[in-house]
C-alpha cells in the first residue's frame, strides 16, 4: 500500500491517532519544544554550575554563529544576482521556443475578510502578467463564516475581470465542517476540487497539463510569473516530482511599513532567498505553485493543520517516498509588509504572524513519524532530511536568544571564581566583537533590500538611504521579538498540546486619495 | 543563471568548517589568557591581567610606568591583559589629585582588580553657617540673626554619643559594618573582617584564588575614631593625632593612605554612608565628594 493510502497520511496532531502511534507522535510534537528549552534550559544550567564550559560553549558557538552567517551570505549574494538575471530576462521569449500551449493555470485565491482593494490588486496583476489569460482560470474561495462582505467583494471582483480568463470560479467554503481546522489548507483543498469538477472537467482539461498556483490573498505577481513558471514545469525532468517556489517580497504597501515591519519583512525575503539556494533545505512557503496531477493524487492541502503551505510539500515528499523536492524559481511575487493602523498592533501582527509561520514546527511530527511509518524511503533520505529539518527549528527558536542574551549569562551567574579569570573578562568582549563583525553584513543586506523597492507612491516621501541602511541595525531585536520568541512561543505551544488555531494576518490599506 | 553549484556550497562549507575547528581552540585559549611566546617558537605562555576601576575620568592609569589609558566618561574602568604571571606597579594619577599607587601580582589565567582612590591635593569644603541671616522687612529694617537648623541637626551627630559605642582613653572603638564587611579596633589595630559568605569576598581580602577573612590596617599613629569613606566598602576615613585621612583596607602591598585635611583638632561624621561632614571648634563644613 502506498503511504499516501495509509491513515498515518494526513494526521494533523497526536490526537488523530490511537495506541503506540498517539505515543510516538505526542513525543515527536514534543521534540522540537524540548530541544529548544533543552539548550536555553543547559545554558543556564551550565553558566551557573560549570561557568568555565558555559564559556567555552558560547565561544564555540559565537565563532559557528558568524561562520554561518557568512556560509548563508554567500548564498544570499548568489541568489541576489540570480534573482536580477530572472528578473530581466524575457521568459515569453524563451517560452514561445516550447510547446506550451497545452499548458493550464489555475490560480486559488483564498480569502477571508480582506478588502475590495487587496483582492482586486492582486486579480488586476494577473490580468497584467504575459501570459494567455485565456489560459488560465481564477478560483476566487471564499469562506462562508466570512458573511456576505466577502460574497459581494468576490462578485464586484467577478464582474470586473472575469472577461479576462479562460475561466473564473468563486468558490464558498462551508463553515464549521467537522474535522477540519478553520483556515486556508481547509479552503483551498475545497475550492480546488471544485475548480477540478467545475472548471477541469467541464472542459475536459487534462490533469497533467495544469498548474495550480496557490496564492495569499495579497499576492501581486511580476509581469513574466507565469511564463517563467511555466518555462520551469516544462523543462524540468520530471514537473510532478517538483513544487515550485517563488521568492516572497514584500513590496505592495513596503513605504507605508514602519522601520521594525521593513526590517523584518525584508529579513524573511533574505532567508527564502539563501534557502532558495539550498533547495534541499526548502519546502514550500506561502504561495506557490504546483502540478494539479500531485495535488488531485493526494487529495490536495490537508485540512485539519496550521502550515498547510509547508505541509503540502511534505505530503508529496512522503507520498513519493522522498523522491520529491522543491524547485526554486527565484523570481519574486510580492505580498503585504505588516502594517496596522497603529505602530503596536503591527508589531503584534508582526509578531502573530511569524508565531503562525515558526508553527511549522508542527510538519516535524509529521515529517519523522512518516519516516518511521514508510519504509519505502531510504535511510540517508531519513537521517538527512529529519537533520536539517530539526536543526532549522532548533536554530531558530535559540540562536538569537543564545548569541543576543546567553551570550554574558556566565559572567552573570558564574560566582567569583568565574569571574576573577581572565576568561571571564574576555568572554562579552569577545561576543561582542563577533557581533559587530555578523553586523558588517547588514551592509549587504541592506543594499539587496534597496535594490528590490519599487517606487514610492506619489503622496509618501521616500525615506533617505541612509535611513534605509540603518535601519537594519533593528536587526538583533527584530530576529529575537521576531523570530526567536514567536518559535520558541509556537514549539512550547505544540510542546503543552496546546495546539494553535490559523491566524488570518489583517491586511490593513490605508485609502488613497 | 544556474544555482550555486554544489562544489561551490561544499567547499565553502568545508572551508567554514576547518575555520571553526581551527579558531574555536585558538579563541578559548586566547580568552584563557594563553598567548604565543615569540621569545620561544613553538611555545605559549599563560597570561593574566589587572581590572582597574577608577570611577571617575581624566584618570591616566601606569602599569610599570608605561601608560596604558586614560579613563573617559564612557570608560572609567580599564581591563589591561596579556601579562606575564609576576608583581606589576600599577599608578593611578590625576591634576589636581593626590596618586594612589599599588604593587599587584599578576597570576597565568586570572585577573587582578584594584580600585584606586585619588583624593583632591585641596578637600573642596563648604561651611555651614551656624546662623542665618533673615530681614524682616513687613515692620522694621532690622536684620535677626536665626540659628541654622541645618548646622544645628550635623552638630548634633557630632554630641551623640554611639549607643554600642565603647572606649578606651585614645580610640573609639563602635564595630562597624557595611555588607558584611566588619570594622573593630578589639587588638588596638583596626581588623577589617569579611562575614558574608565565600563566594561573595570582595576582590582585597583575595590573592590568587586564596581569600582570607581578615585585615590589619596599618596607620601611622593610633586610629581615634574611624568610619567606611562614604560609598566605598574598601576604604576608611580615620582620625589621626594630626587629622583626617583616608586609607584602603586592601593589603596586598603596602596600603595607601591620603590626607583629607591637617589638623589635630578637626573631627568628621558620615551621615547615611554618602556625606561627609567635618567639624573644627564650632565650625562644621560639608565635604563635595
Amino acid at each position: 500500500m502506498d503511504y499516501k493510502d495509509t491513515k498515518y497520511f494526513k494526521v494533523g496532531r497526536a490526537s488523530d491517532l490511537f495506541g503506540v502511534d498517539r505515543v510516538i507522535y505526542r513525543a515527536l510534537e514534543i521534540l522540537p519544544g524540548f530541544l529548544s528549552w533543552g539548550t536555553i534550559l543547559t545554558t543556564i544550567l551550565l553558566s551557573l554550575y560549570a561557568p568555565i564550559a558555559a564559556a567555552y560553549f558560547i565561544i564555540a558557538f559565537d565563532i559557528y554563529w558568524l561562520l554561518k552567517t557568512i556560509y548563508l551570505s554567500f548564498h544570499l549574494r548568489h541568489n541576489w544576482k540570480r534573482l536580477k538575471h530572472n528578473m530581466k530576462a524575457d521568459w515569453s521569449l524563451m517560452l514561445s521556443k516550447l510547446k506550451y500551449e497545452h499548458v493550464y493555470h489555475l490560480v486559488v485565491l483564498p480569502f477571508y475578510k480582506e478588502s475590495l482593494e487587496v483582492v482586486e490588486q492582486s486579480v488586476k496583476s494577473i490580468t497584467d502578467s504575459e501570459y494567455d489569460k485565456k489560459k488560465m482560470a481564477i478560483v476566487l474561495a471564499t469562506e462562508e463564516r466570512a458573511g456576505d462582505g466577502a460574497q459581494e467583494i468576490s462578485k464586484i471582483v467577478k464582474d470586473k475581470y472575469a472577461h479576462f480568463f479562460g475561466d473564473f470560479l468563486i468558490t464558498t467554503h462551508p463553515k464549521d465542517t467537522e474535522g477540519e481546522l478553520a483556515g486556508k489548507g481547509s479552503n483551498i483543498a475545497y475550492a480546488t476540487e471544485e475548480a477540478r469538477i467545475n472548471i477541469l472537467d467541464k472542459n475536459k482539461i487534462t490533469y497533467d497539463d495544469v498548474i495550480v498556483s496557490a496564492f495569499d490573498i495579497d499576492t501581486v505577481v511580476y509581469k513574466q510569473y507565469f511564463s517563467c513558471l511555466t518555462w520551469h514545469f516544462l523543462t524540468v525532468p520530471d514537473p510532478y516530482k517538483v513544487s515550485f517556489q517563488p521568492v516572497p517580497f514584500y513590496n505592495n504597501n513596503i513605504w507605508r511599513a514602519p522601520a521594525l515591519s521593513r526590517v523584518a519583512a525584508g529579513s524573511s525575503t533574505f532567508w527564502q532567498m539563501m534557502q532558495q539556494e539550498r533547495p534541499e533545505k526548502l519546502a514550500t512557503f506561502s504561495s506557490h505553485s504546483v502540478s494539479f496531477k500531485s495535488l488531485h493524487e493526494i487529495g490536495y492541502w490537508q485540512k485539519n493543520m496550521v502550515s498547510e503551505d509547508s505541509r503540502i510539500f511534505w505530503n508529496l515528499f512522503l507520498a513519493r517516498n522522498g523522491d520529491y523536492s522543491v524547485l526554486p524559481l527565484s523570481y519574486p511575487v510580492s505580498m503585504d509588509a505588516n502594517v496596522a493602523p497603529t505602530f503596536w498592533q503591527t508589531v503584534k501582527n508582526i509578531y502573530r504572524q511569524h508565531r503562525r509561520w515558526t508553527y511549522g514546527a508542527e510538519n516535524l511530527p509529521y515529517i519523522l513519524f512518516g519516516f518511521i511509518k514508510n519504509k519505502k524511503i531510504s535511510l540517508w533520505t531519513k537521517i538527512k532530511t529529519s537533520f536539517v529539518q530539526i536543526e532549522g527549528f532548533w536554530s531558530l527558536a535559540t540562536n538569537p536568544i543564545m548569541i543576543f542574551l546567553l551570550g554574558w549569562l556566565p559572567v552573570i551567574l558564574g560566582g567569583y571564581r568565574f569571574n576573577e579569570t581572565v576568561l571571564s573578562y574576555n568572554l562579552p568582549i569577545l561576543t561582542r566583537n563577533i557581533m559587530i563583525v555578523a553586523m558588517v553584513g547588514l551592509i549587504m543586506s541592506s543594499i539587496i533590500f534597496i535594490s528590490f523597492l519599487p517606487e514610492p507612491p506619489k503622496d509618501k516621501n521616500k525615506p533617505s538611504k541612509l535611513a534605509l541602511i540603518l535601519q537594519w541595525i533593528l536587526v538583533p531585536l527584530t530576529i529575537l521579538i521576531f523570530g526567536a520568541f514567536p518559535g520558541l512561543d509556537a514549539q512550547t505551544r505544540l510542546m503543552s498540546g496546546k495546539y494553535m488555531g490559523f491566524w488570518v494576518t489583517p491586511k490593513h490599506r490605508e485609502k488613497i486619495s | 543563471m544556474q544555482p550555486l553549484s554544489r562544489k561551490k556550497r561544499v567547499s565553502y562549507f568545508l572551508i567554514l568548517t576547518v575555520i571553526f575547528f581551527v579558531v574555536s581552540p585558538l579563541l578559548i585559549l586566547y580568552a584563557k589568557g594563553y598567548r604565543p611566546n615569540f621569545g620561544e617558537v613553538f611555545k605559549v605562555a599563560l597570561t593574566g591581567g589587572f581590572y582597574i576601576s577608577a570611577d571617575e575620568a581624566g584618570v591616566s592609569i601606569y602599569v610599570n610606568d608605561a601608560l596604558v589609558r586614560k579613563t573617559n566618561i564612557v570608560q572609567k574602568s580599564i581591563f589591561v591583559q596579556d601579562l606575564k604571571p609576576g608583581i606589576y606597579e600599577i599608578k593611578a594619577s590625576k591634576d589636581g589629585q593626590q596618586s594612589w599607587v599599588k604593587f599587584l601580582r599578576v597570576f597565568p589565567e586570572l585577573v587582578t582588580e584594584a580600585r584606586p582612590f585619588l583624593l583632591d591635593n585641596d578637600t573642596s569644603m563648604e561651611e555651614i553657617p551656624r546662623f542665618s541671616n533673615t530681614n524682616n522687612a513687613t515692620t522694621t529694617s532690622l536684620s535677626t540673626q536665626i540659628r541654622n537648623l541645618e548646622y544645628e541637626n550635623v552638630n548634633k551627630i557630632f554630641t551623640t554619643v554611639p549607643v554600642k559605642a565603647t572606649t578606651t582613653a585614645t580610640t573609639t572603638q563602635s564595630v562597624k559594618s557595611i555588607r558584611r564587611v566588619t570594622i573593630d579596633n578589639t587588638f588596638s589595630r583596626l581588623r577589617i573582617s569579611w562575614e558574608g559568605e565565600v563566594d561573595f569576598t570582595p576582590y582585597y581580602f583575595c590573592e590568587d584564588i586564596n581569600c582570607k577573612k581578615e585585615i590589619f590596617v596599618n596607620t601611622p599613629s593610633s586610629v581615634k575614631s574611624y568610619d567606611f569613606f562614604p560609598g566605598r566598602d574598601d576604604l576608611l576615613i580615620v582620625k589621626l593625632s594630626d587629622g583626617i585621612y583616608v586609607i584602603e583596607i586592601d593589603d596586598r602591598s603596602k596600603q595607601n593612605i591620603q590626607k583629607l585635611v591637617s589638623g589635630p583638632d578637626f573631627d568628621f561624621k558620615v551621615v547615611n554612608g554618602s556625606e561627609l561632614y567635618l567639624k573644627n571648634g564650632t565650625k562644621i563644613y560639608s565635604v563635595s565628594l
